[in-house]
């Protein structure tokens, strides 16, 4: 048994790639808001996770090729070719509530609701970079379940799957490629769901999009077992 | 000034080695970028905030001072400590 929520599976065929991100969530509330529904949170979640993650793209990438020569004792030539594949995501998530954090399987990602208190006073939510645990404020629970942020839970399963800020100067540190200029920013990814919380691009109901580019650094994050630690 | 040099740079390292102990770098996951010992003098959130719960970010000049005499108090305790370790054997050998 893995350890962590994520799983996914690549089935990679020669002019495509199927990726199934699956999901395993158990949901337990610490705060001291006990009427929060549960079960639609899950709903939620499922729904926002395929309405972000889910997407059909081109990848192009080059690949090396070998030119026979055909004649005797000439070498063949190697030579690299731009190869486009066409990469399909599907999201599925299975979750259930619990009502003690030792409830907790292994392989399942926590989502722990809060109270708004203490560390988590103000903050809309967390969760570590390649972690197997969400933390959400109780204050923003009820707006999620009624469709009034549909991004601070893909943002944070984002951070889960490895994924930083796109704005902030810390992510050309750590991982240039996921770091957007200014002019990006404002332009064709103005609606990326990994904008910070003090960018003023950052929305709840229209950041939401997760680019080709940042899901193959999930793949890349999963297969380098960068994931569910 | 040997006496003093000694102490010093160990004092000064083992600065260094809780000032990097305690330096946190979150800012890029909703966590907190924190730096300073014993108190922090910058922090940073790339969190999402409630309206009105935002707190003060940046640069603390007063927690940078009391960092700054930390690291002065520490320098005089590791010398205080050098001068009577020397002294001390200094006496045994008579």
């Amino acid at each position: 048994m893995h350890k962590g929520g994520w799983s996914i599976i690549i089935d990679e065929l020669w002019d495509s790639i199927n990726v199934n991100i699956k999901l395993r969530v158990a949901i337990f509330n610490s705060s001291n808001n006990q009427s929060i529904n549960l079960n639609q949170l899950g709903h939620t979640v499922e729904r926002q996770l395929k309405n972000s993650y889910e997407m059909s793209y081109i990848s192009k990438r080059f690949q090396v090729a070998i030119q026979k020569s055909g004649l005797d004792n000439m070498p063949n030539r190697k030579f690299l070719r731009l190869v486009g594949k066409k990469i399909t995501v599907k999201v599925s998530v299975q979750y259930r509530i619990i009502t003690s954090e030792l409830s907790r399987y292994p392989n399942e990602l926590l989502i722990q609701i809060r109270s708004n208190e203490g560390k988590w006073r103000g903050l809309y939510g967390n969760a570590a970079l390649g972690g197997s645990y969400l933390n959400l404020n109780e204050s923003i629970v009820s707006g999620i379940i009624r469709g009034l942020d549909d991004n601070t839970i893909p943002h944070e399963l984002g951070h889960s799957l490895g994924l930083l800020h796109v704005d902030e100067p810390d992510t050309y540190h750590e991982d240039a490629r996921q770091y957007y200029p200014v002019k990006r920013q404002r332009t064709k990814d103005s609606l990326n769901a990994m904008f910070s919380g003090g960018s003023p691009y950052m929305h709840n109901l229209t950041s939401t999009v997760i680019t080709p580019r940042q899901m193959d650094i999930v793949i890349e994050n999963y297969r380098f077992g960068n994931l569910n630690r | 000034m040997k006496r003093r040099f000694v102490p010093t740079i160990i004092a000064t390292l083992l600065y260094l080695i809780l000032f990097w102990f305690y330096y946190q770098d979150e800012a890029a996951s909703d966590g907190f970028t924190q730096v300073g010992f014993p108190f922090y003098f910058y922090t940073n959130s790339g969190g999402k905030f409630l309206p009105g719960y935002r707190p003060a970010f940046g640069f603390n000049g007063f927690n940078f001072l009391l960092d700054l005499v930390a690291l002065f108090l520490m320098i005089l305790i590791a010398n205080y400590l050098y001068t009577w370790y020397v002294k001390r054997k200094a006496i045994e050998r008579v």
